[in-house]
């Protein structure tokens, strides 16, 4: 008989983690949250190693700094004692100080942020880390917020450490919390936007160079192209009173537009909601144009969130892509179209550093796009200008091209769709713009600004006021537009030379073809011209649009004003279509020089451009400031000198001179809204010579790296 | 035959670390030079000082009788240089590529063309012509790499392992390429760890180990030297007994230095002087031993290698 061995007895149920976890934390919701913020380990790194960072404690000390420097400036330049001032005089001041530290600030900011978090696009692909995260049980969430966060933490400590220094403002008065507040709010919110779309970038894409530039040039367009295109009245919602609003659609969409609307200025101040038409006082429209500094916080969030998501949602899986999405789009969209990748052999140059430089970058299909791109948009933005300030609008009452007939000696005045004819008697006096003419001179389409008819049975005309009829955009206007459109590509020209300078020593340091090259009999002199002869014609054709767009506009502007009559004024000074280019060209080879020098000196390409481009956007930005401010403020010939020898301040009087010169111009300047012979002369003398000092700079530049060249790698190689 | 490199207590420092300590060679021209040495041992600084890449601390290398670092202008159409990475221009073609260097040895015109397409049917790459140079596979980029270093016909080809990672394959035509061009008359000196592949391509090399020349001369003749006497493998049948009794059958021998057993060998080593281990098979068969193994021990550039070197690095 067998006996069997009684069943052992159930083991008792192990407690299931994830019951365990809902008893002992409300579904693990504190620990998830304490990882992916406060606990998160890519967070506490950069936080730890923020503290210990001697580079750091510079910049935050520089930032102090700077703004306490324009808090004494303001002081020290508002030329009254204070002790003296009044308490409403003080608290202008004190208001006056607020504006310039905010837009500072701001400023800052956005010079910033983009080189930290730019940062984040490549750096962990290039230190190799960014599979080893992947490879951990790091969320995606913990993995995409903590590297946006720590992106941030820099930023926002600086924001954080400039508030003492605001403080100042509250001693005078006149400036209150909730405007500081708002103000820092502006910034913090700009810092998060930029560094949500670098995340978002460095996830979509596979990082490098160009990913960064490509950032840069968005960041710039947001920032600086909006506030332009702001100027444009079709932006402006038209209120019940017939005028426009002095906000725009634009204003809840850019930081500096929504720092405007804190300080009201120029009018700049938003619509009430009972101003705006019935179908714009609903939610939301009626709320985001009457509160565009709120809109773009709360806008700036939910955007930075919104980009965000998706990329925490596909991190993991864009990862394990084996091609980027532009990668993919490029692939497939060639199969559709049938496109041959392969494209024949070109010519290569004699000089084969310059070839390089200048045929291999603009070939790449990228590239080209992007080239053609800009052209198309700028040529198009120039062509909507020239059409839009040629175009006469047909005036409610006027004389028509050919409405004074000396045959029947009638003139015929069409008031909305009726005509009338006149008779013109031997004593009629005509006048144009205020000028007495004879009646048979008048041949375009006039408005009538005052009509004189006598009475009885023959009535005829004894007096005619005439003037010209107002065009589609006024001259003042195209002109603003015109300079804005131009300062813009002249932003992306600098950006994409800079860029491209910057990255091509350390690029092929990195991917060891400079070693190959100094084995040739090549020298570092023929080297380095080459490089930058290359990046010069590499810029031409980015050149060309600029000029382009500027004489096609002067053009049209031209024979428009010929058409009509108009005494043939310039809209644009013609000797800007010779002057622009040559300091387009200069400035390039400025930014591929400047580029260069870095791109040799430092290790990496990454921080080759950071540099590059904080170098010439914060040279030029500043010298072009300064000379606009010195001219705006003193309006004599001797300011004019001096600020024609900053580049950009020169573009600037070159094309729209009259506003640039301002209010304060004197009259051997300024003289019926138009430049005198000898503020042209001026201006043209002093943007060749500012074009020179730029040459002096280059070639010195040139001649100390190729002095340094072979010293510099030694030393790099040790 | 006349000297085409020369370097005179060669020596170069970066910071504390010695990467190179006088360093005396000679290579002959014609000479296909094998540079052996652990990882860090000094190959890499000593070919990069030769390509003018690097200035020594101090001490003196000659190619052709030019100084490096004083006439390196002179140097530069003397020399190709391979290094240990494959330096590619992503966005060119194959030609465009050829092109692009031949132009920098001021090569230009229609000569350049036909020069480009006479060497890459030389290194068997004429079909890749029009290919992306990205595309290319790692064993073509080698190739593409010696293509580019012939465009100038130089005298001196300094050569840092083009066969690492390469697949067999690769590896064979890239020795067959390299025998090629000895045999073209070029003076060759090539790193590598490959030391078999080295063996049957160079006629001399230098074993460096943490800077230091440990050797410096013919393969004929650091194989005889690491030789040091004839050693011959002997297997009999029958188990370890008659293995042992057949050890000290052939210790007894006037003409063995000694005999031990080694697995299921026995290493006989032969008395100085002597190399004739004809007498080995009749003595063992006379014995009554049936003979598994008779085999003299290889000597190769491996055991030399393994024997002046200590695998320490820097």
């Amino acid at each position: 008989m067998t006996t069997l061995s009684p069943t052992p007895p159930a083991p008792p149920p192990a407690p299931a983690p994830a019951r365990a976890a809902i008893a002992n934390n409300w579904l693990g919701l504190p620990a998830h949250f304490w990882r992916l913020l406060p606990g998160n380990p890519i967070l506490q790194r950069v936080v730890q190693a923020a503290g210990k960072r001697r580079r750091d404690l510079v910049a935050r000390w520089t930032y102090l700094a700077i703004l306490m420097l324009v808090v004494a400036i303001s002081v020290l330049s508002s030329g009254t004692n204070i002790a003296g001032m009044s308490l409403s005089e003080l608290s202008l001041e004190s208001g006056d100080i607020f504006r310039s530290l905010s837009y500072l600030q701001l400023g800052l900011v956005a010079l910033l942020a983009p080189i930290f978090t730019a940062g984040a696009i490549t750096q962990e692909r290039d230190s190799h880390t960014y599979d080893i995260l992947l490879t951990t049980p790091l969320t995606n969430g913990q993995i995409v917020l903590g590297t946006l966060l720590s992106r941030l933490y820099f930023v926002i400590a600086l924001l954080v450490s400039g508030i003492p220094v605001f403080a100042i403002t509250q001693v005078f008065g006149g400036v209150t919390l909730g405007a500081v507040a708002l103000s820092v709010t502006v910034s913090a919110v700009t810092a998060l936007v930029t560094g949500a779309v670098a995340i978002t970038i460095a996830t979509l894409r596979v990082g490098s160079g160009r990913t960064i530039f490509a950032f840069y040039l968005a960041i710039a367009f947001y920032l600086v192209g909006l506030t332009l295109l702001d100027q444009l009245p079709f932006f402006h919602p038209v209120l019940l009173s017939g005028q426009p609003a002095g906000t725009s659609w634009l204003t809840g969409l850019n930081p500096f537009l929504s720092l405007k609307v804190i300080f009201e200025e120029r009018g700049y101040v938003p619509p009430e909601l009972a101003e705006l038409p019935a179908s714009l006082r609903g939610w939301p429209a009626g709320w985001y144009l009457t509160h565009p500094t709120q809109a773009f916080l709360v806008g700036g969030t939910v955007f930075s969130l919104a980009v965000v998501l998706p990329s925490i949602a596909l991190l993991r899986r864009l990862a394990k892509m084996t091609l980027s999405p532009t990668q993919w789009v490029t692939a497939h969209g060639r199969r559709m179209l049938r496109v041959q990748a392969n494209r024949p052999p070109r010519t290569v140059w004699a000089n084969p550093i310059a070839w390089r430089e200048a045929k291999t970058r603009a070939s790449a299909a990228k590239a080209s796009l992007l080239r053609w791109s800009f052209a198309l948009l700028g040529v198009s933005a120039a062509t909507y200008i020239a059409i839009a300030h040629a175009r006469m609008i047909t005036p409610d009452q006027y004389v028509p091209a050919s409405g004074i007939s000396r045959l029947d000696n009638t003139v015929l005045i069409i008031k909305g769709s009726v005509g009338t004819t006149y008779q013109l008697a031997a004593t009629t006096t005509v006048r144009v713009d205020g000028n007495q003419v004879s009646p048979f001179s008048v041949s375009q389409m006039l408005r009538v600004e005052q009509i004189d008819v006598t009475a009885g049975r023959n009535p005829y005309v004894r007096g005619l006021d005439l003037v010209q009829p107002e065009r589609g955009m006024a001259a003042g206007l195209a002109r603003q537009l015109l300079l804005g459109l131009i300062l813009v590509e002249i932003l992306i020209l600098l950006l994409v030379v800079t860029n491209a300078a910057a990255s091509t020593v350390t690029r092929e340091k990195e991917d060891g073809t400079l070693d190959l090259l100094l084995t040739t009999p090549i020298t570092s002199r023929y080297y380095i011209w080459g490089k930058l002869h290359g990046l010069v014609v590499f810029a031409l054709p980015l050149i060309a649009v600029p000029t382009a767009s500027l004489i096609g506009v002067m053009l049209v502007g031209f024979f428009a004003s010929i058409g009509n009559g108009d005494q043939s004024r310039w809209l644009v000074q013609p000797e800007s279509a010779v002057l622009l280019p040559v300091l387009l060209t200069i400035l390039s080879a400025l930014a591929a020089m400047v580029g260069m020098n870095l791109s040799l000196r430092v290790d990496s390409t990454v921080k080759a451009i950071m540099a590059s481009v904080a170098i010439i956007g914060g040279v030029l930005g500043a010298a072009g400031w300064c000379g606009t401010s010195l001219v705006a403020s003193s309006g004599n010939a001797v300011s004019l000198v001096f600020a024609g020898l900053s580049p950009v301040t020169s573009v600037a009087l070159l094309l729209d001179g009259p506003r640039v010169l301002g209010t304060l111009a004197s009259g051997d300047l300024l003289s019926g809204g138009q430049l005198t012979t000898q503020a042209r002369l001026i201006i043209a003398v002093m943007g060749l010579l500012s074009a020179g000092v730029c040459c002096t700079i280059v070639w010195s530049m040139y001649k100390n790296m190729v002095y340094n060249f072979d010293m510099t790698l030694r030393r790099q190689s040790r | 035959m006349s000297i085409v490199i020369k370097t005179v207590n060669l020596t170069k420092r970066y910071g504390t670390l010695v990467a190179l300590s006088n360093l005396n060679l000679e290579i002959s021209a014609g000479d296909c030079f094998g540079f052996i040495g652990p990882n860090g041992a000094g190959k890499t600084t000593t070919i990069k000082i030769l390509a003018t890449l690097l200035q020594p601390t101090w001490g003196e290398a000659r190619i052709c009788d030019y100084v490096v670092g004083y006439q390196s202008r002179q140097i530069r159409p003397l020399i190709g240089y391979v290094p240990d990475y494959f330096g590619a221009y992503p966005d060119m073609l194959v030609q465009e590529y050829m092109e692009f260097f031949a132009a920098a040895y001021n090569i230009n015109g229609p000569q350049r063309t036909k020069l480009v397409a006479e060497i890459l049917e030389f290194t068997d790459l004429a079909y890749k012509m029009d290919s992306p140079v990205d595309g290319l596979s790692r064993g073509m980029k080698q190739r593409l790499s010696i293509a580019r270093t012939l465009l100038h016909d130089p005298k001196v080809l300094l050569l840092d392992e083009p066969a690492g990672n390469l697949d067999p394959r690769a590896r064979i035509e890239m020795r067959e390429l390299l025998k090629e061009l000895r045999r073209r008359g070029k003076t060759i000196i090539i790193s590598s760890h490959i030391l078999p592949e080295l063996a049957d391509m160079c006629n001399t090399v230098g074993i460096i180990e943490r800077g230091e020349l440990k050797y410096s001369g013919p393969v004929s003749e650091i194989l005889a030297r690491t030789r040091a006497g004839t050693v011959i493998h002997v297997g009999v049948g029958g188990g370890s007994e008659r293995l042992e009794k057949a050890s000290k059958l052939l210790a007894e021998l006037p003409e063995v230095a000694s005999a031990e057993i080694e697995a299921e060998h026995i290493n006989v080593r032969l008395a100085e002087g002597l190399s004739d281990w004809s007498f080995l098979a009749p003595r063992l068969l006379s014995g009554g031993f049936q003979l598994r193994l008779l085999k003299e021990q290889e000597v190769n550039l491996e055991t030399a290698f393994m024997r002046f070197t200590q695998g320490m690095v820097q």
